[in-house]
């Protein structure tokens, strides 16, 4: 098969044909990886001599960074951005759309009218 | 009303002597049969009825002294397993400390003059700091009681400035006043308002000053988290609704501020909470967002408000505290909290997932549960205090609901995690911690009529 030159060795019946061969073997080595790793969790499951729970240094490491990412919390111009697009302009808008409304109420009570007379929406 | 209070230093006293063999069902025993004295006091009228000496009694102080009460044998019964390795003075003192704490909650519901409400509820935070940094499991627990403390320290002494002003102006602070008069029309009186107010803000919390609960929530043990999420969040609200129907209608400024953070807050809190991947986290920040309406209820200043916040907050009160008992329960099964590492729980435990059913289901807001009339009250009257508020609420209820479904289903549902070994069965002491939860929680759907 690599005598004949042009396609991949591991694909001998041509189910990718646009993945040049060092795509293919860099595949192949990841797979490897991750066998690997999929094997030794399976040991460390099945050890039939383990006492309590099994522990995946990965999830925890994962978990930990997941729980930990306020103190390496770092100012930066995205965050200031978000913050002031989730945190401080929803509270302004929010605020000044109450503060308008409740004025316009006010308003109206003191002259007499009740709620929403005149619109679309009536109550 | 003073035997509850002396039942408690009683109850202190006992648990500190008594044989250490005995020493739990003393507490709780002695904690449960203290439930008869307060279901005595129980009346339904909304403002001051039963007078005695410096306690009053009325509905909200009576629904919340029982709901703390009632929390006391469950929060002993909750943390007995996890405590069997510790030496039996510290367990001692491990009772003592929730004993305590239940009797200075009692004395905060009960009391009927500011001053002493403000001590009782300062001095609930001292047993709680306790219970989070002595016995929680992780070492984020120092800044977790760092948190809870300072918050509520800063928060509260602006309380009290303003209430000894208050007293020297009045010459009394007695709970059945109207703050009026004090001083027509100044602008100052808006501080004087808030500076009450910001105390029971933090406590409760609302979204700016949330940042202490989720710590204190999953950092302490599981009588610290049932606690707090049962009823020390409680005294925010019930401190509020005290304090602003005295201040009623001579404070100038209303409180937008509060309700747009309030309900940012739920929609946002609803949103952290489909991104959690810590079981206790997410219930801690759903605490969050149900506490936002009930800020909302109470800052309306209408009857339909302070009903639907009470409602909120007994319905809260229960479930929360359940929800984090049922996730003790795997915790001390699995070590983790971690939702991606406990899945399937429902296969491993069907009868609890029956619990975690009808938990999840009441915090979700499902009719007919007692949390539905209480949002659906809330929201009305955050609805008729302005139009434009539906859009926030409606969309936090769904976020709401949302997130709870997502904690049921990652941690019921899907393929069973096969690394756990000697997952013990669940005890008929967990049983019949879901079933105590749940079952004043169930009853009070029947008769709502105790709520109205």
């Amino acid at each position: 098969m690599a005598a004949s030159g042009g396609k991949p060795p591991m694909d001998s019946w041509r189910i990718f044909p646009d993945v040049t061969p060092e795509q293919m073997r860099a595949e192949a080595e990841r797979q490897a990886i991750r066998g690997k790793l999929r094997a030794a969790m399976q040991e460390k499951l099945r050890d039939p001599y383990a006492v309590g729970n099994f522990e995946d240094p990965a999830l925890t490491r994962w978990y930990y960074v997941r729980n930990h990412q306020f103190d390496n919390f770092k100012q930066t111009p995205k965050t200031s951005f978000l913050g002031i697009v989730f945190g401080i302009a929803p509270i302004a808008v929010l605020t000044w759309l109450f503060w308008t409304d409740r004025r316009k109420m006010k308003e109206d009570w003191r002259k007499g009218i009740g709620r929403n007379k005149a619109s679309i929406i009536n109550f | 009303m003073y035997h509850l209070v002396l039942g408690y230093v009683g109850l202190v006293m006992s648990v500190w002597v008594c044989d250490s063999k005995v020493m739990w069902r003393v507490g709780q025993i002695g904690g449960l049969l203290l439930v008869v004295p307060a279901l005595g006091l129980m009346n339904l009228n909304l403002f001051i009825s039963g007078v005695s000496g410096a306690m009053t009694s009325d509905f909200m102080s009576v629904a919340l002294t029982v709901l703390s009460i009632w929390l006391l044998p469950l929060m002993l019964v909750a943390s007995q397993q996890h405590m069997v390795n510790e030496a039996k003075f510290y367990q001692r003192v491990f009772i003592g400390c929730q004993v305590f704490l239940t009797g200075g909650l009692v004395l905060a519901f009960l009391a009927s003059d500011l001053l002493l409400f403000y001590i009782a509820f300062e001095s609930t935070l001292l047993p709680t700091l306790m219970l989070i940094t002595r016995w929680g499991a992780q070492k984020e627990r120092y800044q977790a009681g760092t948190y809870f403390m300072f918050f509520t320290m800063v928060g509260s002494l602006p309380l009290l400035v303003c209430l000894l002003g208050q007293y020297q102006l009045s010459g009394s602070l007695a709970l059945d006043l109207m703050f009026v008069g004090v001083s027509k029309g100044e602008y100052i009186i808006n501080f004087w308002w808030l500076g009450c107010v910001v105390a029971f803000l933090v406590k409760l919390p609302l979204y700016g000053t949330h940042l202490w609960l989720p710590k204190a929530h999953v950092e302490a043990p599981i009588a610290g988290s049932m606690v707090l999420a049962g009823v020390l969040l409680k005294l925010g609200g019930y401190g509020m609704i005290r304090v602003s129907y005295l201040w009623g209608s001579s404070a100038l400024v209303s409180g937008e501020v509060i309700l747009a953070l309030a309900l940012w807050g739920m929609i946002s809190m609803g949103a952290i909470c489909l991104r959690q991947t810590d079981l206790k986290s997410l219930i801690a920040y759903s605490s969050v967002g149900h506490m936002a309406l009930v800020v909302g209820g109470v800052m309306t200043g209408t009857a339909w408000g302070y009903n639907g916040a009470m409602i909120l907050m007994i319905a809260h009160g229960l479930v929360s505290s359940c929800l984090f008992s049922l996730a003790n329960s795997w915790y001390e099964r699995g070590h983790t909290r971690n939702l991606i590492g406990s899945r399937g729980l429902i296969m491993l435990f069907p009868l609890i997932g029956f619990s975690w059913l009808i938990s999840s289901l009441m915090n979700l807001a499902l009719p007919p549960a007692i949390n539905l009339f209480g949002e659906l009250v809330a929201m009305v009257a955050v609805y008729n205090w302005s139009v434009y508020s539906v859009a926030f609420m409606s969309l936090g209820a769904v976020l709401t609901a949302g997130y709870s479904l997502y904690m049921y289903g990652m941690s019921q549902w899907g393929n069973v995690m096969k690394g756990y070994k000697n997952l013990y069965i669940i005890t008929s002491r967990e049983y019949l911690l879901g079933l105590l939860h749940l079952m004043p929680a169930i009853y009070l759907i029947f008769y709502l009529g105790l709520m109205f």
